[in-house]
Protein backbone atom coordinates (compact mmCIF):
# COMPACT_ATOMS: atom_id res chain seq x y z
CA UNK A 1 0.00 0.00 0.00
CA UNK A 2 1.32 3.45 -0.93
CA UNK A 3 1.94 5.82 1.93
CA UNK A 4 0.38 9.18 1.12
CA UNK A 5 2.84 12.02 1.70
CA UNK A 6 1.73 14.87 3.90
CA UNK A 7 3.25 17.25 1.41
CA UNK A 8 4.48 16.54 -2.09
CA UNK A 9 5.57 18.95 -4.76
CA UNK A 10 6.79 18.58 -8.33
CA UNK A 11 8.88 21.21 -10.09
CA UNK A 12 7.46 24.06 -8.07
CA UNK A 13 8.19 27.51 -9.52
CA UNK A 14 7.39 30.73 -7.71
CA UNK A 15 8.02 34.46 -7.92
CA UNK A 16 10.07 36.28 -5.28
CA UNK A 17 8.05 39.55 -5.75
CA UNK A 18 10.94 41.14 -7.63
CA UNK A 19 10.28 39.33 -10.85
CA UNK A 20 12.88 36.61 -10.31
CA UNK A 21 11.57 33.09 -10.54
CA UNK A 22 12.82 30.38 -8.21
CA UNK A 23 12.24 26.70 -8.39
CA UNK A 24 12.44 23.53 -6.39
CA UNK A 25 12.78 20.05 -7.74
CA UNK A 26 10.38 17.35 -6.58
CA UNK A 27 10.24 16.65 -2.87
CA UNK A 28 7.88 15.10 -0.37
CA UNK A 29 7.42 15.27 3.38
CA UNK A 30 6.18 12.20 5.21
CA UNK A 31 4.95 11.52 8.72
CA UNK A 32 7.68 12.24 11.23
CA UNK A 33 10.02 13.57 8.53
CA UNK A 34 12.09 16.72 8.54
CA UNK A 35 13.16 18.78 5.59
CA UNK A 36 15.63 21.62 5.53
CA UNK A 37 15.22 24.47 3.08
CA UNK A 38 18.44 26.17 2.10
CA UNK A 39 18.40 29.44 0.24
CA UNK A 40 20.90 32.22 -0.28
CA UNK A 41 18.08 34.68 0.22
CA UNK A 42 15.86 34.08 3.24
CA UNK A 43 13.12 36.24 1.77
CA UNK A 44 12.87 33.72 -1.06
CA UNK A 45 12.68 30.86 1.43
CA UNK A 46 9.84 32.54 3.31
CA UNK A 47 7.99 33.15 0.03
CA UNK A 48 8.51 29.45 -0.71
CA UNK A 49 6.80 28.51 2.57
CA UNK A 50 3.98 30.96 1.87
CA UNK A 51 3.58 29.54 -1.63
CA UNK A 52 3.23 26.04 -0.19
CA UNK A 53 0.17 27.12 1.80
CA UNK A 54 -1.24 29.09 -1.14
CA UNK A 55 -0.75 32.51 0.39
CA UNK A 56 1.02 33.28 -2.87
CA UNK A 57 0.17 31.81 -6.22
CA UNK A 58 2.89 29.72 -7.78
CA UNK A 59 4.02 30.10 -11.37
CA UNK A 60 4.27 26.43 -12.12
CA UNK A 61 4.45 22.89 -10.80
CA UNK A 62 2.15 21.03 -8.43
CA UNK A 63 1.56 20.97 -4.68
CA UNK A 64 -0.28 18.14 -2.96
CA UNK A 65 -1.26 18.37 0.69
CA UNK A 66 -2.44 15.22 2.45
CA UNK A 67 -2.79 13.55 -0.92
CA UNK A 68 -4.99 16.23 -2.52
CA UNK A 69 -4.05 18.67 -5.25
CA UNK A 70 -4.18 22.20 -3.83
CA UNK A 71 -5.68 23.51 -7.09
CA UNK A 72 -8.88 21.58 -6.40
CA UNK A 73 -9.48 23.28 -3.06
CA UNK A 74 -12.17 25.95 -2.78
CA UNK A 75 -11.85 28.78 -0.23
CA UNK A 76 -13.43 26.86 2.66
CA UNK A 77 -11.34 23.76 1.98
CA UNK A 78 -8.27 25.96 1.74
CA UNK A 79 -9.08 27.54 5.11
CA UNK A 80 -9.49 24.09 6.64
CA UNK A 81 -6.20 22.99 5.06
CA UNK A 82 -4.30 25.97 6.46
CA UNK A 83 -5.64 25.11 9.88
CA UNK A 84 -3.78 21.79 9.68
CA UNK A 85 -0.49 23.54 8.89
CA UNK A 86 1.58 25.66 11.25
CA UNK A 87 3.54 28.49 9.63
CA UNK A 88 6.00 30.66 11.50
CA UNK A 89 8.42 33.06 9.86
CA UNK A 90 10.01 36.43 10.54
CA UNK A 91 6.98 38.37 9.26
CA UNK A 92 4.40 36.36 11.21
CA UNK A 93 2.38 38.62 13.47
CA UNK A 94 -0.23 38.55 16.18
CA UNK A 95 -3.36 40.64 15.63
CA UNK A 96 -2.48 44.00 17.15
CA UNK A 97 -5.96 44.89 18.41
CA UNK A 98 -6.40 41.68 20.38
CA UNK A 99 -4.78 40.57 23.61
CA UNK A 100 -2.41 37.62 23.62
CA UNK A 101 -5.17 35.42 25.03
CA UNK A 102 -7.65 36.56 22.37
CA UNK A 103 -5.05 36.02 19.65
CA UNK A 104 -4.63 32.42 20.67
CA UNK A 105 -8.28 31.69 21.34
CA UNK A 106 -9.64 33.16 18.09
CA UNK A 107 -8.54 30.32 15.81
CA UNK A 108 -9.54 27.65 18.35
CA UNK A 109 -12.91 29.24 19.13
CA UNK A 110 -13.76 29.51 15.45
CA UNK A 111 -13.63 25.74 15.14
CA UNK A 112 -14.97 24.83 18.57
CA UNK A 113 -17.45 21.98 18.38
CA UNK A 114 -17.88 21.25 22.07
CA UNK A 115 -19.40 24.10 24.10
CA UNK A 116 -18.38 22.51 27.36
CA UNK A 117 -14.68 23.01 26.66
CA UNK A 118 -13.07 25.52 29.02
CA UNK A 119 -11.28 27.52 26.34
CA UNK A 120 -9.85 30.09 28.75
CA UNK A 121 -8.21 27.39 30.82
CA UNK A 122 -6.86 25.65 27.72
CA UNK A 123 -5.24 28.84 26.44
CA UNK A 124 -3.79 29.68 29.85
CA UNK A 125 -2.29 26.21 30.13
CA UNK A 126 -0.80 26.53 26.66
CA UNK A 127 0.71 29.92 27.51
CA UNK A 128 2.15 28.47 30.68
CA UNK A 129 4.30 26.17 28.53
CA UNK A 130 6.15 29.21 27.18
CA UNK A 131 6.06 31.25 30.42
CA UNK A 132 3.60 33.76 29.05
CA UNK A 133 0.67 33.00 31.31
CA UNK A 134 1.17 36.24 33.26
CA UNK A 135 1.06 38.28 30.07
CA UNK A 136 -2.02 36.76 28.49
CA UNK A 137 -3.99 40.01 28.71
CA UNK A 138 -1.19 42.06 27.15
CA UNK A 139 -1.55 43.33 23.63
CA UNK A 140 1.26 42.26 21.25
CA UNK A 141 2.82 45.72 21.41
CA UNK A 142 3.73 45.15 25.05
CA UNK A 143 5.57 41.89 24.38
CA UNK A 144 9.22 41.47 23.46
CA UNK A 145 10.10 40.05 20.04
CA UNK A 146 11.04 36.72 21.63
CA UNK A 147 7.74 36.57 23.53
CA UNK A 148 5.79 37.38 20.39
CA UNK A 149 7.45 34.58 18.42
CA UNK A 150 6.89 32.14 21.28
CA UNK A 151 3.24 33.12 21.37
CA UNK A 152 3.05 32.64 17.60
CA UNK A 153 4.62 29.19 17.91
CA UNK A 154 2.08 28.23 20.56
CA UNK A 155 -0.72 29.65 18.41
CA UNK A 156 0.36 27.40 15.55
CA UNK A 157 0.58 24.39 17.84
CA UNK A 158 -2.74 24.77 19.69
CA UNK A 159 -4.72 24.74 16.49
CA UNK A 160 -3.57 21.13 16.13
CA UNK A 161 -1.12 21.58 13.26
CA UNK A 162 -0.14 18.34 11.59
CA UNK A 163 2.86 19.86 9.82
CA UNK A 164 5.06 22.80 10.78
CA UNK A 165 6.71 25.18 8.32
CA UNK A 166 9.21 27.20 10.33
CA UNK A 167 11.87 29.76 9.56
CA UNK A 168 14.83 29.57 11.92
CA UNK A 169 12.74 28.46 14.91
CA UNK A 170 15.75 28.50 17.22
CA UNK A 171 16.70 32.07 16.40
CA UNK A 172 13.10 33.33 16.47
CA UNK A 173 11.81 31.63 19.60
CA UNK A 174 14.93 30.57 21.47
CA UNK A 175 13.59 27.01 21.41
CA UNK A 176 15.63 24.25 19.84
CA UNK A 177 13.80 22.22 17.25
CA UNK A 178 15.33 19.01 18.53
CA UNK A 179 14.85 19.46 22.27
CA UNK A 180 12.31 22.10 23.15
CA UNK A 181 9.70 22.24 20.38
CA UNK A 182 8.89 18.50 20.47
CA UNK A 183 8.36 18.83 24.23
CA UNK A 184 6.05 21.80 23.68
CA UNK A 185 4.15 19.89 21.01
CA UNK A 186 3.80 16.85 23.25
CA UNK A 187 2.50 19.10 26.00
CA UNK A 188 -0.32 19.97 23.63
CA UNK A 189 -0.92 16.40 22.53
CA UNK A 190 1.05 16.51 19.27
CA UNK A 191 3.63 13.79 18.76
CA UNK A 192 6.38 13.36 16.21
CA UNK A 193 5.22 16.35 14.20
CA UNK A 194 6.89 16.65 10.77
CA UNK A 195 8.43 19.93 9.72
CA UNK A 196 10.00 21.90 6.94
CA UNK A 197 12.65 24.20 8.38
CA UNK A 198 14.28 27.15 6.72
CA UNK A 199 17.85 27.30 8.00
CA UNK A 200 20.89 29.32 7.17
CA UNK A 201 23.73 27.94 9.28
CA UNK A 202 25.61 24.86 8.18
CA UNK A 203 25.96 23.71 11.80
CA UNK A 204 22.23 23.31 12.17
CA UNK A 205 21.94 21.59 8.83
CA UNK A 206 24.79 19.18 9.55
CA UNK A 207 23.41 18.37 12.94
CA UNK A 208 20.36 16.65 11.54
CA UNK A 209 19.46 13.42 9.98
CA UNK A 210 17.20 14.92 7.35
CA UNK A 211 16.97 15.73 3.67
CA UNK A 212 17.54 19.14 2.16
CA UNK A 213 16.03 21.14 -0.64
CA UNK A 214 17.78 23.94 -2.38
CA UNK A 215 15.94 26.91 -3.83
CA UNK A 216 17.45 28.00 -7.11
CA UNK A 217 16.69 30.64 -9.73
CA UNK A 218 14.77 29.29 -12.68
CA UNK A 219 15.26 29.87 -16.36
CA UNK A 220 11.65 29.67 -17.52
CA UNK A 221 12.53 30.00 -21.17
CA UNK A 222 14.43 26.74 -21.10
CA UNK A 223 12.29 25.26 -18.27
CA UNK A 224 15.38 24.53 -16.21
CA UNK A 225 15.95 24.75 -12.48
CA UNK B 1 -6.75 58.39 -32.75
CA UNK B 2 -5.58 54.77 -32.58
CA UNK B 3 -3.85 55.51 -29.30
CA UNK B 4 -7.04 57.03 -27.89
CA UNK B 5 -9.15 54.03 -28.93
CA UNK B 6 -6.56 51.71 -27.40
CA UNK B 7 -6.58 53.70 -24.17
CA UNK B 8 -10.39 53.75 -24.13
CA UNK B 9 -10.53 49.99 -24.69
CA UNK B 10 -8.03 49.39 -21.94
CA UNK B 11 -9.91 51.58 -19.47
CA UNK B 12 -13.18 49.87 -20.41
CA UNK B 13 -11.71 46.47 -19.64
CA UNK B 14 -10.38 47.76 -16.30
CA UNK B 15 -13.78 49.26 -15.43
CA UNK B 16 -15.65 46.06 -16.32
CA UNK B 17 -13.14 44.01 -14.31
CA UNK B 18 -13.61 46.31 -11.31
CA UNK B 19 -17.38 46.10 -11.62
CA UNK B 20 -17.24 42.30 -11.71
CA UNK B 21 -14.95 42.32 -8.66
CA UNK B 22 -17.43 44.52 -6.79
CA UNK B 23 -20.23 42.10 -7.67
CA UNK B 24 -18.17 39.06 -6.71
CA UNK B 25 -17.14 40.34 -3.29
CA UNK B 26 -20.55 40.20 -1.53
CA UNK B 27 -21.24 36.85 -3.19
CA UNK B 28 -17.93 35.45 -1.95
CA UNK B 29 -18.44 37.02 1.48
CA UNK B 30 -22.00 35.92 2.10
CA UNK B 31 -21.98 32.86 -0.16
CA UNK B 32 -20.35 30.60 2.40
CA UNK B 33 -22.26 32.06 5.36
CA UNK B 34 -24.79 29.24 5.41
CA UNK B 35 -21.98 26.77 6.12
CA UNK B 36 -20.82 28.57 9.25
CA UNK B 37 -21.22 26.77 12.55
CA UNK B 38 -22.72 28.27 15.72
CA UNK B 39 -19.20 28.83 17.09
CA UNK B 40 -18.19 30.72 13.96
CA UNK B 41 -21.38 32.80 14.02
CA UNK B 42 -20.80 33.67 17.67
CA UNK B 43 -17.33 35.03 16.81
CA UNK B 44 -18.66 36.92 13.77
CA UNK B 45 -21.57 38.27 15.83
CA UNK B 46 -19.12 39.88 18.25
CA UNK B 47 -17.35 41.67 15.40
CA UNK B 48 -20.74 42.65 13.95
CA UNK B 49 -21.79 44.35 17.20
CA UNK B 50 -18.48 46.23 17.34
CA UNK B 51 -19.01 47.45 13.76
CA UNK B 52 -22.65 48.33 14.45
CA UNK B 53 -21.64 50.27 17.55
CA UNK B 54 -18.96 52.22 15.69
CA UNK B 55 -20.89 52.93 12.50
CA UNK B 56 -24.41 53.18 13.86
CA UNK B 57 -24.47 54.12 17.54
CA UNK B 58 -21.45 56.43 17.65
CA UNK B 59 -22.60 58.28 14.53
CA UNK B 60 -26.16 58.71 15.82
CA UNK B 61 -25.72 62.16 17.38
CA UNK B 62 -23.70 63.43 14.42
CA UNK B 63 -26.38 62.29 11.98
CA UNK B 64 -29.14 63.83 14.11
CA UNK B 65 -27.23 67.11 14.29
CA UNK B 66 -26.69 67.11 10.53
CA UNK B 67 -30.36 66.30 10.03
CA UNK B 68 -31.38 69.22 12.22
CA UNK B 69 -29.12 71.58 10.29
CA UNK B 70 -30.37 70.25 6.97
CA UNK B 71 -33.99 70.56 7.99
CA UNK B 72 -33.32 74.07 9.31
CA UNK B 73 -31.66 75.22 6.10
CA UNK B 74 -34.47 73.75 4.06
CA UNK B 75 -37.19 75.31 6.19
CA UNK B 76 -35.59 78.76 6.24
CA UNK B 77 -34.85 78.72 2.52
CA UNK B 78 -38.28 77.35 1.74
CA UNK B 79 -40.05 79.84 3.94
CA UNK B 80 -38.06 82.97 3.16
CA UNK B 81 -35.89 82.57 0.10
CA UNK B 82 -38.48 80.70 -1.93
CA UNK B 83 -41.63 82.20 -0.48
CA UNK B 84 -42.40 83.96 -3.71
CA UNK B 85 -42.33 80.62 -5.53
CA UNK B 86 -43.86 78.18 -3.10
CA UNK B 87 -46.77 78.19 -0.70
CA UNK B 88 -46.74 76.66 2.78
CA UNK B 89 -48.55 73.64 1.38
CA UNK B 90 -45.85 73.26 -1.26
CA UNK B 91 -43.16 73.58 1.43
CA UNK B 92 -44.40 70.39 3.09
CA UNK B 93 -44.47 68.56 -0.23
CA UNK B 94 -41.01 69.79 -1.13
CA UNK B 95 -39.63 68.66 2.21
CA UNK B 96 -41.01 65.17 1.68
CA UNK B 97 -39.84 64.86 -1.91
CA UNK B 98 -36.41 66.36 -1.47
CA UNK B 99 -35.48 65.32 2.06
CA UNK B 100 -37.04 61.85 2.30
CA UNK B 101 -36.41 60.66 -1.21
CA UNK B 102 -33.19 62.40 -2.14
CA UNK B 103 -31.02 64.26 0.32
CA UNK B 104 -31.34 62.36 3.62
CA UNK B 105 -30.34 58.88 2.39
CA UNK B 106 -27.55 60.36 0.26
CA UNK B 107 -26.18 62.59 3.02
CA UNK B 108 -26.33 59.71 5.51
CA UNK B 109 -24.38 57.54 3.09
CA UNK B 110 -21.79 60.31 2.68
CA UNK B 111 -21.43 60.64 6.46
CA UNK B 112 -20.95 56.86 6.78
CA UNK B 113 -18.42 56.85 3.91
CA UNK B 114 -16.36 59.62 5.48
CA UNK B 115 -16.60 58.29 9.01
CA UNK B 116 -16.71 54.49 8.76
CA UNK B 117 -15.79 53.72 5.16
CA UNK B 118 -12.45 55.41 5.58
CA UNK B 119 -11.87 53.65 8.91
CA UNK B 120 -12.71 50.23 7.48
CA UNK B 121 -10.44 50.72 4.45
CA UNK B 122 -7.55 51.95 6.59
CA UNK B 123 -8.00 49.15 9.13
CA UNK B 124 -8.12 46.41 6.50
CA UNK B 125 -5.29 48.09 4.57
CA UNK B 126 -3.02 48.06 7.59
CA UNK B 127 -4.02 44.50 8.43
CA UNK B 128 -3.17 43.50 4.90
CA UNK B 129 0.14 45.37 4.80
CA UNK B 130 1.26 44.19 8.24
CA UNK B 131 0.51 40.53 7.56
CA UNK B 132 -2.46 40.27 9.92
CA UNK B 133 -4.72 39.01 7.12
CA UNK B 134 -2.19 36.22 6.51
CA UNK B 135 -2.28 35.47 10.22
CA UNK B 136 -6.05 35.09 10.11
CA UNK B 137 -5.78 32.85 7.06
CA UNK B 138 -3.25 30.64 8.81
CA UNK B 139 -5.67 30.23 11.72
CA UNK B 140 -7.88 28.51 9.17
CA UNK B 141 -10.28 31.43 9.02
CA UNK B 142 -11.46 32.99 5.78
CA UNK B 143 -10.85 36.76 6.25
CA UNK B 144 -13.91 37.48 4.14
CA UNK B 145 -15.99 35.71 6.77
CA UNK B 146 -14.31 37.09 9.88
CA UNK B 147 -13.75 40.65 8.66
CA UNK B 148 -16.08 40.92 5.67
CA UNK B 149 -19.42 39.65 6.96
CA UNK B 150 -19.59 41.82 10.12
CA UNK B 151 -18.57 44.95 8.25
CA UNK B 152 -20.86 44.35 5.29
CA UNK B 153 -23.89 43.63 7.47
CA UNK B 154 -23.02 46.17 10.16
CA UNK B 155 -22.47 49.07 7.78
CA UNK B 156 -25.53 48.24 5.65
CA UNK B 157 -27.82 48.02 8.67
CA UNK B 158 -26.33 51.19 10.13
CA UNK B 159 -26.95 53.17 6.95
CA UNK B 160 -30.62 52.07 6.96
CA UNK B 161 -31.16 52.98 10.64
CA UNK B 162 -29.24 56.25 10.40
CA UNK B 163 -31.14 57.28 7.25
CA UNK B 164 -34.46 56.80 9.05
CA UNK B 165 -33.30 58.84 12.06
CA UNK B 166 -31.73 61.45 9.80
CA UNK B 167 -34.96 61.87 7.85
CA UNK B 168 -37.15 62.07 10.96
CA UNK B 169 -34.89 64.67 12.59
CA UNK B 170 -34.62 66.68 9.35
CA UNK B 171 -38.41 66.79 8.90
CA UNK B 172 -39.29 67.51 12.53
CA UNK B 173 -36.34 69.84 13.04
CA UNK B 174 -37.17 71.65 9.81
CA UNK B 175 -40.78 72.07 10.88
CA UNK B 176 -39.78 73.41 14.30
CA UNK B 177 -37.23 75.81 12.83
CA UNK B 178 -39.74 77.02 10.24
CA UNK B 179 -42.15 77.62 13.10
CA UNK B 180 -39.59 79.27 15.37
CA UNK B 181 -37.75 81.41 12.82
CA UNK B 182 -40.24 81.90 10.03
CA UNK B 183 -43.44 82.04 12.03
CA UNK B 184 -45.01 79.24 10.02
CA UNK B 185 -47.87 77.43 11.71
CA UNK B 186 -46.31 74.30 13.23
CA UNK B 187 -49.62 72.51 13.41
CA UNK B 188 -50.45 73.01 9.76
CA UNK B 189 -46.91 72.24 8.54
CA UNK B 190 -46.75 68.98 10.50
CA UNK B 191 -50.22 68.11 9.24
CA UNK B 192 -49.06 68.85 5.71
CA UNK B 193 -46.05 66.59 6.14
CA UNK B 194 -48.21 63.77 7.47
CA UNK B 195 -50.70 64.08 4.63
CA UNK B 196 -48.01 64.27 1.96
CA UNK B 197 -45.80 61.38 3.07
CA UNK B 198 -46.76 58.04 1.52
CA UNK B 199 -45.66 54.44 1.76
CA UNK B 200 -43.74 54.86 -1.48
CA UNK B 201 -41.56 57.56 0.12
CA UNK B 202 -40.71 55.19 2.95
CA UNK B 203 -39.97 52.32 0.55
CA UNK B 204 -37.73 54.57 -1.56
CA UNK B 205 -35.89 55.68 1.59
CA UNK B 206 -35.35 52.08 2.72
CA UNK B 207 -34.37 50.81 -0.74
CA UNK B 208 -31.89 53.61 -1.30
CA UNK B 209 -30.36 53.20 2.15
CA UNK B 210 -29.98 49.47 1.68
CA UNK B 211 -28.35 49.83 -1.74
CA UNK B 212 -26.09 52.67 -0.53
CA UNK B 213 -25.10 50.66 2.55
CA UNK B 214 -24.21 47.52 0.62
CA UNK B 215 -22.41 49.44 -2.12
CA UNK B 216 -20.25 51.59 0.09
CA UNK B 217 -19.29 48.70 2.36
CA UNK B 218 -18.42 46.49 -0.63
CA UNK B 219 -16.25 49.23 -2.17
CA UNK B 220 -14.42 49.93 1.11
CA UNK B 221 -13.89 46.22 1.81
CA UNK B 222 -12.61 45.70 -1.72
CA UNK B 223 -10.01 48.45 -1.54
CA UNK B 224 -9.03 47.51 2.02
CA UNK B 225 -8.48 43.84 1.22
CA UNK B 226 -6.58 44.70 -1.96
CA UNK B 227 -3.99 46.92 -0.33
CA UNK B 228 -1.20 44.37 -0.65
CA UNK B 229 1.97 44.27 1.39
CA UNK B 230 3.16 47.86 0.96
CA UNK B 231 2.10 50.17 3.74
CA UNK B 232 2.38 53.19 1.44
CA UNK B 233 -0.60 51.79 -0.49
CA UNK B 234 -2.93 52.37 2.48
CA UNK B 235 -3.62 56.09 1.86
CA UNK B 236 -3.87 55.48 -1.89
CA UNK B 237 -6.43 52.72 -1.40
CA UNK B 238 -8.35 54.79 1.16
CA UNK B 239 -8.56 57.72 -1.21
CA UNK B 240 -9.75 55.44 -4.02
CA UNK B 241 -12.31 53.79 -1.75
CA UNK B 242 -13.83 57.10 -0.63
CA UNK B 243 -14.04 58.57 -4.11
CA UNK B 244 -15.43 55.35 -5.59
CA UNK B 245 -17.97 54.94 -2.76
CA UNK B 246 -19.27 58.45 -3.33
CA UNK B 247 -19.41 57.91 -7.09
CA UNK B 248 -21.27 54.62 -6.66
CA UNK B 249 -23.81 56.17 -4.25
CA UNK B 250 -24.40 59.09 -6.64
CA UNK B 251 -24.84 56.63 -9.49
CA UNK B 252 -27.47 54.68 -7.52
CA UNK B 253 -29.20 57.94 -6.59
CA UNK B 254 -29.54 58.88 -10.25
CA UNK B 255 -30.61 55.31 -11.05
CA UNK B 256 -33.42 55.49 -8.48
CA UNK B 257 -34.50 58.92 -9.74
CA UNK B 258 -34.71 57.61 -13.29
CA UNK B 259 -36.65 54.60 -12.06
CA UNK B 260 -39.13 56.78 -10.17
CA UNK B 261 -39.64 59.79 -12.35
CA UNK B 262 -38.78 58.88 -15.94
Amino acid sequence: MDVVSLLASDNLVFDDHEGILHGVESFSLNHGGKGLVRAEDHGVAVTFLQTLVFLYRRKGGTIRWFGSDIDKFDSSNLAALRRRIGLLHRDSVLLSNLSLHENLSLGVEFYLTDRSVNLGRYISDALKLVDLEDKQHFRPGRLSALERYRALLIRELIKGSEVLLLEEPHLCTGFSWYDDIPVLAEGLGLKNIPALLVVSTVEIADDTDTWEIELAPVDMEHSKV
Amino acid sequence: MGYFIGWLGNRSFVAVGLLLDFCALPVATLGGAWRLTWAQWSVIRRYFFVQEYFTGVQAFLLVCFMGLLLGGIFAIEGNNGLEQFVSQRALGEMMIFVLVREICPLLTALIVILRSGSAVTIELGYMSALGEIESIMMMGIDPLQLLGIPRLLGMSLSVICLSIFHTCVALLGGAFIAWGVGGVSLYSLLGELLITVTGIDFIVLLAKSLVFGISLSVVCLYYGFNTGSEITRVPVQTSKALVMSMAVCLFWNVFFSVLLYV
